[in-house]
């Protein structure tokens, strides 16, 4: 087997990350989202620092097989919490061009950035994953993340395509 | 009421979450850190070990990192077992390593003059790399670590044993020597 040069704790360490975004991003939308939202993320963030510790004292009793998967669950969570805020903005808060910014620029990027990581980890370590949804997920994340970007630099676009 | 205010103003507790997010953020990647520093240390087949010679003494055991020699030794008459055991380097690169005495166990110190374990180089004549001297009499002693040797790639080094035992030896009597080859990366 190969050096692992990515541990199975930097699921971790990217949910962590998610989590403190989504803080900030509350924070920043926080007339749209529950008072309490941002704090929230913040003690999910602190729960996947503690869960880091943890993994670090119990290395050698943990397998590599059972820190992955704690690790890809955790992260699973995070982007359950984006996708689910994405779906939140748009359903509850009918905010539909506010969530079709945040599906552009967070929920499919940060996507596109998990799938990226999952399937060269999975490819390294020799993983029983199921690699033909991490490429198909892989390519939607890009493709609407291409997309996103470019309706971004140029808004007509869409409107040109729909007169067409 | 003012300061209140000014506590609870947007920018206020954005300003907070971002240091509170800045410090779990570097706090959990130092751990990361940490984490990806620790070792692991993996079991694999020794690649400077122990192999047999042209004169290996019969009845003696030999693992790759272990051997045990039946050595003979008679009074008043030295033995000499020119090829006893040899040293092999079986890694990819030059590897250095010594061998480190313990104290024998068995009959008594008395039954030895002295037992004498000499690493050559493979080379006829051989070049001395580093010996290791057991002294018996009143109790056994020893020259102690041998200085570090480096042994190249696929090369096999020899163990010249030399023995003597004083007139006074008991017939039969006998010792166990464990010498242990320390190797360092």
């Amino acid at each position: 087997m190969p050096d692992p040069a990515m541990l199975p704790e930097f699921f971790a360490l990217l949910s962590v990350d998610i989590f403190l975004l989504l803080s900030l991003l509350t924070c920043l939308l926080d007339e749209r989202f529950p008072k309490a939202v941002p704090y929230i993320y913040q003690i999910a963030a602190l729960i996947g620092f503690g869960h880091l510790l943890v993994s670090r004292e119990f290395l050698a009793l943990f397998g590599e097989y059972m820190r992955f998967w704690y690790n890809f669950f955790y992260m699973l969570v995070a982007l359950a919490n984006i996708v689910a805020l994405n779906v939140y903005l748009a359903v509850e808060q009918k905010s539909w061009t506010l969530a079709k910014a945040w599906s552009g620029a967070v929920t499919f990027p940060i996507l596109l950035i998990a799938v990226f990581f999952v399937s060269n980890y999975s490819y390294v370590q020799g993983l029983r994953f199921p690699t033909l949804i991490l490429q198909i997920g892989l390519v939607i994340s890009a493709v609407v993340m291409g997309v996103s970007v470019s309706v971004l630099l140029s808004p007509d676009l869409l409107n040109k395509l729909r007169r067409r | 009421m003012e300061i209140r205010k000014a506590l609870f103003r947007k920018e206020m507790k954005l300003v907070t979450l971002l240091l509170t997010s800045l410090l779990i953020a570097s706090a959990s990647a130092s751990i990361y850190y940490s984490i990806s520093l620790q070792s692991t240390t993996t079991v694999g087949a020794p690649v400077v070990k122990f192999v047999t010679a042209s004169d290996f003494p019969t009845g003696s055991n030999l693992t790759d990192s272990w051997v045990r020699l039946k050595l003979k030794s008679y009074p008043n008459a030295t033995l000499t077992y020119e090829r006893a055991v040899n040293i092999s380097n079986t890694g990819g690169s030059d590897k250095t390593f010594r061998l480190t005495p313990s104290t024998p166990t068995g009959d008594s110190s008395s039954n030895w003059d002295y037992i004498k374990f000499i690493v050559y180089n493979n080379a006829i004549p051989g070049v001395v790399q580093g010996s290791l001297n057991y002294t018996g009499g009143g109790s056994w002693g020893n020259t102690g670590q041998t200085g570090l040797m480096t042994i190249g790639t696929g090369v096999q080094w020899t163990i010249r044993v030399i023995t003597r035992s004083p007139s006074t030896a008991n017939l039969n009597a006998v010792c166990n020597i464990v010498i242990s080859v320390d190797v360092t990366e």
